[in-house]
């Protein structure tokens, strides 16, 4: 609000006033205009509608229709190159630079496994499942200046993003979620209130699965022999020190990855969390077990 | 006991204005007069606590904002549903007196979703991963097969080159035959007239065809002659090899 | 017992110690007064704290029981009277549903055949004698019946409104803090007695942290319609300006201050969203 002089004189001045009552206090002035009709010279007459035509009869055109003749909103023929684009993945972007930033003022924990709930917690990322997006992109602009080591699991991952985060001796992870998985992740709060167990993350579909499939995009389906052949086929690429995982004192964090069926981290399909009572109840029965299992 | 008893504080001397907090409480009493006073006092207590709550709100909003379920007792078909129950319990935990089984998916509900999952997911992770693998085999094939019939074709580039190029060559010498021949017949034709007449004359046409067609005569002669030669060698060839044998 | 040490003690005017102590004090004994400590979550920067001091209910004399801390961006923000008036429109204006109604033309009886030839008569031309035109005709555009003036004032505009408010009632000696609201009797006079001997404005609001009000404060506010009690939760610009005083306990000031400061340094995008009726 205002300085604190400012505060402080008006608050001194409000002392030698009369007491602040419902009779006594007003709005800046302009907050009112006046609903009358101009009447007069200048206010009146034709009120501002003009002669005659749709204007002063109130009978307008629908938007866009130009009298006629063939209308710009519609002139343009298909054009096959965006054929589908309503039904395309989208993956809404979040730079490396943004993500420093968070880690900077502290908005993000990177003593834990770094997911798409945690940064959307932090404030500086939203995105809608029911608009096709599938999770987060993390770009590249401010990968020359990153400096923080975490464990990340985003959603698409180039290949420059990947040299930058394990040049730091992090971990990234690219993973699939379906879209009911990923309202779960965007509010797990209110998922919890809602009394429903832990429902299974789904696999991704046959047009994404050559993606976390392969060990080049650090996909979570890929096999991690190739993935380490492939750390050291970015270190020679990008020119950087292989950092060795095994002597990390934060090795386990480092190396904690989500179960392809998990969505949240240590809690599993199948499990009811309950926030008022802090207590998670696991199912007994067999057939609902298996069905979580599978 | 029957009487209401309430302590007198220092501080207040003023008298109490309400007529059952009798002090006086020695005196000998009728016990219908007793009960009314029980009656009256407790009804004023009762008032008096339901007063106690100053949150002017509804019963469920201060039960909710007390951490209570809102309603007890079902009050509208919706409280009837398991996904409210669920709600309640996710909301209230165990105090919403709500059995935590109707947090997991029934039977039914299991059998759905694996119908469901058996139509929208049909492929395994493996099944996927290999016909993404074929598709890009397939595609490999076919460029490479396509690129082979490039190299193949441009093996033969030079050939097609001297061979469009000799095509040409000759249908140009053919055109330019043609017209020297017809530049010479009309050259004849004029000299044998002798004086300046225009090629596109009568009696220049009827010389022209007539030259024409001596010229072609001859030629037809010069053909036959040639083949006759032909003929004649060929049988001579046949006569030494014949002879040879 | 205890009364006549209280007598003893107020002729030196010192203050008794509070019984239930809830704040570690370096040095509690009879001479002093409790001035606390506070751990503040969202210390003040660059402006001090204002100092109130906690008031008792118990007698109709006031006595000081000890010194509190208030945060200076709740109740030290500029008193911003033009946010002030906008929470109160918008307290009087959301819940409204205007009642005038006003018939159309065709709505009025009558007025269903033409009054009179189109051409001839000299007179001019109409349809219908209910036109609005006419004298006893139709509403144009007049107030049609249930028309609600709901709309939601921004989330950070009801904020200051409040702190305003708070700000305004302490500059002008209008905010006390009190330890409890126990007060000695139910009777409506002993309260009538203190608000007057202690120069409160007519109108007291008095605010207690919980919704379940003690039992002697109740009944003597029952009978008075000018003192109201009112729960934390229930705290808003237009009751504050519509009593003259307002009590705020020791806890409720507490409570009051924490919520203000910790949405003030929260996401509050939640808040600021539109507003979406009937959320389940």
């Amino acid at each position: 609000m205002g300085s604190r002089q400012i505060t402080e004189k008006a608050l001194t001045m409000l002392r030698s006033l009369p007491r602040v009552s419902l009779g006594n206090i007003r709005d800046n002035p302009g907050y009112k205009k006046n609903p009358k009709r101009g009447r007069g010279q200048h206010g009146g007459d034709k009120h501002g509608a003009g002669n005659k035509g749709s204007g002063q009869r109130q009978n307008y055109m629908r938007l866009g229709y130009e009298t006629g003749n063939n209308p710009f909103y519609l002139r343009m023929p298909h054009e096959h190159y965006y054929k589908g684009h309503h039904l395309r993945r989208q993956y809404p972007p979040f730079s490396l630079h943004e993500l420093q930033l968070i880690i900077d003022k502290d908005r993000l924990d990177i003593s834990k496994p770094i997911d798409i709930a945690s940064i959307v917690k932090s404030g500086m990322y939203n995105f809608t499942p029911d608009e096709k997006h599938f999770g987060i992109n993390l770009t590249d602009v401010g990968a020359d200046c990153f400096a923080a080591k975490i464990n990340i699991e985003v959603q698409w991952a180039s290949e420059q993003v990947i040299a930058a985060i394990e040049k730091m001796g992090g971990v990234i992870t690219t993973a699939y979620y379906d879209p009911h998985s990923l309202y779960l992740l965007r509010d797990p709060k209110k998922f919890f209130e809602s009394g429903q167990s832990i429902p299974r993350r789904m696999i991704p579909p046959p047009d994404a699965i050559e993606y976390y499939t392969s060990a080049k995009s650090r996909g979570y389906l890929a096999d991690p022999e190739e993935i380490s052949k492939d750390r050291l086929r970015l270190a020679q690429k990008y020119g950087y020190e292989l950092h060795v995982l095994e002597d990390d004192p934060n090795y386990e964090m480092l190396c904690e990855r989500k179960d392809p069926r998990q969505i949240f981290y240590g809690l599993e399909p199948g499990w009811v969390i309950n926030l008022k009572d802090q207590c998670i109840l696991k199912p007994k029965d067999s057939e609902l077990q298996r069905f979580f299992a599978s | 006991m029957n009487l209401y008893f309430r302590p007198k504080l220092l501080q207040s001397r003023l008298t109490s204005v309400f007529r059952s907090a009798t002090t006086v409480s020695e005196v000998v009493q009728n016990e219908q007069v007793d009960i009314d006073d029980t009656e009256n006092s407790l009804a004023r207590e009762a008032e008096i606590e339901k007063k106690r709550n100053i949150s002017r709100l509804s019963a469920a909003h201060y039960n909710v904002i007390n951490g209570r379920r809102p309603y007890k007792e079902p009050m509208a078909l919706p409280h009837l549903t398991v996904k409210y129950n669920r709600k309640m319990y996710g909301k209230y935990g165990a105090a919403s007196g709500v059995n935590p089984n109707i947090c997991w998916p029934s039977k039914l509900d299991i059998e759905e979703k694996q119908e469901y999952e058996a139509v929208a997911y049909p492929f395994t992770i493996k099944e996927m991963m290999t016909m993404v693998a074929e598709k890009r085999e397939q595609e490999r094939l076919k460029t490479q097969q396509r690129d082979n019939e490039i190299a193949a074709k441009f093996a033969k580039l030079g050939q097609w080159k001297k061979e469009l190029k000799e095509k040409i060559a000759k249908k140009e010498a053919e055109v330019e035959a043609a017209k020297l021949k017809k530049e010479r017949l009309i050259e004849e034709v004029r000299r044998h007239f002798g004086f300046t007449l225009d090629p596109r004359d009568e009696r220049f046409q009827e010389m022209l065809a007539k030259r024409e067609k001596e010229q072609k005569k001859r030629e037809k002669q010069a053909r036959l002659e040639a083949r006759e030669k032909l003929m004649i060698a060929k049988l001579q060839q046949k006569k030494v090899e014949g002879v040879s044998e | 017992m205890t009364s006549i040490l209280i007598k003893a003690l107020k002729s030196i005017y010192i203050s008794v110690p509070s019984q239930n102590a809830k704040f570690a004090t370096s040095a509690i004994c009879s001479n002093t007064l409790s001035i606390t400590n506070k751990e503040w979550k969202y210390p003040p920067t660059f402006t001090k704290p204002r100092e109130v001091w906690i008031e008792n209910l118990d007698t109709i004399e006031e006595k000081k029981l000890g010194l509190f801390e208030l945060h200076p961006t709740v109740y030290g923000a500029t008193p911003r009277i033009d946010i002030i008036h906008r929470n109160v429109i918008w307290q009087r204006k959301y819940r409204w549903v205007s009642w005038a109604h006003t018939k159309t033309r065709a709505e009025v009886r009558g007025g269903g055949r033409k009054p009179w030839p189109q051409k001839g008569l000299g007179k001019a031309r109409h349809g219908s004698i209910r036109s609005p035109l006419f004298r006893g005709g139709g509403v144009i555009h007049g107030p049609r019946a249930g028309n609600t003036h709901f709309f939601m004032l921004p989330f950070h505009l009801r904020l200051y409104g409040l702190t305003s408010t708070l700000s305004a009632k302490l500059a002008q000696d209008d905010l006390h803090v009190v330890k409890d609201l126990d007060i000695p009797s139910d009777n409506s006079e002993y309260l009538a007695e203190l608000i007057l001997s202690r120069n409160w404005g007519p109108s007291v609001l008095i605010v207690d942290d919980t919704d379940y009000a003690p039992r002697n404060i109740t009944v003597a506010t029952g009978n008075l319609p000018h003192v109201n009690l009112m729960p934390v939760y229930g705290l808003n610009v237009y009751s504050m300006l519509k009593h003259d005083t307002l009590i705020l306990t020791q806890s409720a000031a507490e409570k009051i201050e924490d919520r203000i400061l910790q949405l003030l340094h929260s996401d509050t995008r939640k808040q600021q969203a539109k507003f979406k009726l009937d959320q389940v």
